[in-house]
């Protein structure tokens, strides 16, 4: 999946270029991040257990780093600073409740601030390359075959 | 709607595609469906699915959908044409639009096909979640369509038209079947099966428990 130049490039500027984008906050999505896919994968793996030892690292490189900045920023932009916090609040409490419950994710949905409609997040999620960088981890990672090979 | 036989005009559109793949998809849409209860097809297109799946599934209740007016009316025609009481009137959902399922009464079938590739990764999802949100527990989500496995096409043909949706919009193409199962995973939903289709398709089945 090709990542819009637009976005990534906006991105390598990000941290500079905003100084009300703490590193901090980036650090917090990466956390908040890490933990969540962890959950998926884990609720993927107990559905399909032959995928055991099949699941990709999920720790954040530098091109999901990249990648962070450019969601952090876009909704920095359309949203302020407030906003950026606010998001991460969600993702906090998203990920806590999603933990907590493990075996029954009952749909794990993380919510944009106030000021960005979800169509709007999804988009920059998507555009800034989060979706991207997790299919290429799981396509290196021979779960396909686990899950192709589980199938009829 | 009236039908071609009260205006002379037959409403009804045909696509290739799914005259080729109706009856295999039906078959296995047959075998992970309840005998009753109430099923949702998004993005019904031109209806030739839905009075396909309602004729070999009598005990349900089909719900047709597309954002297109044209589509529907080519719904309604099939539906009038093939006498069949087992389907609703064809209304206008668009999956894309986040919140979509919150007016869909709990769902025991939902049926996707040929769509995820049409639209963007958000809206993608959007139909996802949805599906989730829509399902009623023990329901059924079937989908299916063409996916790319490990980031890539299986075929030239997929290769082409892939390319050629690229082309025409950068943010469509095909979505990696991993990457849906993932998600289908996050929003709340169980992998049952992916069975694979002629024509290199795949049919992903889930549950909600």
């Amino acid at each position: 999946m090709p990542r819009p130049d637009r976005f990534i490039a906006a991105a390598v500027l990000a941290l500079s270029a905003s100084p009300a984008l703490a590193q901090s906050q980036l650090d917090r999505l990466e956390v908040l991040d890490e933990r969540m896919n962890g959950v998926i994968f884990a609720a993927l793996e107990a559905q399909i257990p032959a995928l055991s030892g099949y699941m990709p690292s999920l720790d954040w490189d530098d091109t999901m780093r990249q990648s962070g900045t450019c969601l952090l920023q876009a909704v920095e932009a359309q949203t302020g600073t407030d906003g950026v916090e606010q998001l991460l609040a969600n993702y906090e409490t998203t990920v806590a409740e999603a933990t907590a419950a493990p075996g029954d994710l009952g749909g794990i949905r993380l919510n944009p601030p106030d000021g960005m409609a979800t169509s709007e997040f999804q988009e920059a999620y998507a555009e800034c390359g989060m979706l991207e960088w997790l299919s290429n981890r799981l396509a290196e990672s021979g779960a396909l075959a686990i899950i192709l090979e589980s199938s009829q | 709607m009236a039908g071609p036989s009260e205006t002379g005009v037959d409403a009804r559109r045909s696509a290739p595609a799914a005259q080729r793949n109706r009856e295999a998809i039906a078959r296995e849409v047959l075998k992970l469906a309840p005998e009753r209860g109430r099923a949702l097809e998004i993005a019904s297109g031109s209806g030739e699915h839905i009075v396909r799946f309602a004729a070999l599934m009598p005990g349900l209740d089909w719900h047709p959908t597309d954002p297109d007016p044209g589509q529907r009316a080519s719904i309604a025609a099939w539906t009038e044409a093939e006498g069949l009481t087992n389907i609703a009137p064809p209304r206008p959902v668009d999956v894309s639009n986040p919140g979509w399922a919150e007016q869909e009464p709990p769902t025991d079938l939902v049926v996707l096909v040929n769509l995820l590739h049409l639209v963007t990764d958000a809206a993608a999802w959007s139909a996802i979640d949805g599906i989730a949100a829509a399902l009623a527990p023990g329901g059924t989500a079937v989908i299916y369509g063409p996916f790319l496995r490990d980031g890539e096409t299986t075929s030239e043909g997929d290769a082409a038209f892939h390319r050629s949706l690229r082309e025409r919009d950068p943010r469509i193409g095909y979505k990696d079947v991993i990457d849906v199962v993932a998600r289908a995973v996050a929003a709340g939903l169980c992998h049952v099966e992916t069975v694979r289709m002629p024509a290199n398709n795949l049919l992903l089945a889930f549950a909600k428990d």
